[in-house]
């Protein structure tokens, strides 16, 4: 699992740490059943506090994307499984936005306008 | 075929030539005594002598599927080997393959031709003078082996290329962890020996007098060592790539400075590196838990560390990223 985290970024790191994990599961890296590394693992390989990593799992486990047990850490539900459709939209929408010869930046401006209406 | 041609003809006659000569001579000689042997022979000795029999017509059999078979069985994965980057093991495979069959074929022969003449129930001979005969002709034999052999066997040898680095945001930290298992299958076979070993040491314990309660050590051991390679962390960040075992233990650690490119290998088990778990090759280590994709991290010294894990090539590209963007920074 990928997880990446920019300090100078607005957003804040628990959201992007969430979105690290989010991405990996779309692109289908990570699977229902795989579990997420130890908070602790993560909090020391990217220089984060510990809570921001139990937070980003939090959030994710309140989206229903991981399960949190004692002693198994969080692992990946089934609801993984419909994120592969997600990727294959994804992958469909940018090789359209490719044809018609539109950039990155005006396709996920168009995403961002999408999610407001 | 063209694994076997590629190979060279020395390697083949290592490998397929002569153990395949040597069972048959074993066998002709078996065949041919056959008739002064007692019907029923001696095939294994205890602390107090003979203690096994069987027909004597199994002997030969016997040798010539197991002999033989470890001859064809070892071509075909001396081939293997060839035709992937394992060719520091092909001479060692080589030897090994010549000298056990030698030392097969040696006891077998002798401790049968021995029986000559005595009839079933007389005393059988010790079995010490076949087992030392074996032993030295093994050595021979592996003498022979690397006399043969080709100092360096050249096979094309196909390097990975070094992995594209991935695209960062420069004040970026990345990290990339995975779990490595070995194969599901491979998971039931240890699970299953480890039970066959407790079910035997048990009996062992209940059985025999005086009680054996040390060899309860055995499938301790077994445990522990299952627990440490089974599963491995692999990680790879801005310190560089650790793989360490479930409890912590075992540990290996490449700082990023060391480490000059990555890149995404496949990996034979026993053609690259002769089994599974912790390997060692003179400038190459691998944790080895399946067959199939694995991580090849490149260190300043030429050595490597290769680790079987899912979705290398994301591992592979990570790290080339860190180690461009740490040298960028020097």
């Amino acid at each position: 699992m990928l997880m990446t985290v920019d300090p100078t970024a607005s957003e804040p790191l628990f959201s992007q740490l969430a979105a690290s994990v989010r991405q990996s599961i779309v692109r289908g890296t990570t699977r229902a059943g795989d579990r997420l590394p130890a908070a602790r693992d993560v909090a020391e390989s990217l220089d984060v506090n510990i809570h921001t990593v139990l937070r980003a799992y939090q959030e994710l486990r309140d989206e229903g994307l991981v399960d949190m047990r004692r002693g198994r850490g969080a692992v990946v539900t089934d609801l993984a499984r419909g994120y592969s459709g997600l990727s294959d939209a994804v992958g469909t929408l940018v090789a359209e936005a490719r044809r018609l010869g539109v950039g990155s930046s005006t396709l996920t401006a168009l995403i961002r306008q999408e999610y407001r209406s | 075929m063209t694994a076997l041609s590629r190979l060279g003809i020395r390697t083949l006659i290592v490998v397929l030539v002569l153990p395949l000569a040597m069972v048959a001579t074993g066998v002709i000689l078996l065949l041919s005594w056959l008739p002064e042997l007692p019907e029923t022979v001696a095939v294994h000795w205890g602390p107090n002598g003979a203690d096994g029999f069987a027909p004597a017509w199994t002997v030969p059999t016997m040798l010539t599927a197991v002999g033989g078979g470890i001859a064809v069985l070892f071509t075909a994965v001396v081939a293997g080997a060839a035709t992937r980057r394992g060719e520091r093991n092909i001479r060692l495979l080589a030897t090994v393959t010549l000298a056990v069959v030698t030392l097969l074929t040696v006891v077998l022969t002798w401790s049968t031709g021995m029986q000559r003449g005595i009839e079933f129930g007389d005393a059988v001979p010790g079995v010490i003078g076949p087992l030392l005969g074996g032993l030295v002709a093994a050595a021979l034999a592996a003498v022979v082996a690397a006399l043969i052999l080709p100092r360096t066997i050249a096979v094309e040898r196909e390097s990975a290329p070094a992995a594209a680095p991935a695209e960062l945001p420069a004040t970026a930290r990345t990290a990339w962890m995975r779990t490595a298992s070995a194969s599901p299958g491979s998971v039931v076979v240890a699970i299953g020996a480890l039970l066959l070993v407790t079910v035997a040491v048990v009996a062992a314990i209940s059985v025999a007098t005086p009680v054996v309660w040390p060899v309860a050590v055995v499938p301790a051991l077994l445990v522990i060592l299952l627990l440490f390679t089974l599963r491995m962390r692999v990680r790879v960040d801005e310190r560089g790539v650790q793989v360490r075992g479930l409890l912590g233990v075992p540990r290996i650690t490449v700082p990023l400075d060391r480490i000059t490119s990555a890149a995404v290998v496949d990996v034979s088990p026993l053609a690259d590196f002769g089994g599974w778990g912790f390997r060692y090759a003179p400038g190459r280590s691998g944790v080895v838990l399946r067959a199939g994709e694995a991580l090849e991290v490149r260190r300043d010294d030429d050595s490597a560390l290769i680790v079987t894990v899912d979705d290398a090539a994301s591992a592979a590209s990570v790290l080339a990223a860190l180690v461009e963007r740490a040298r960028a920074r020097r």
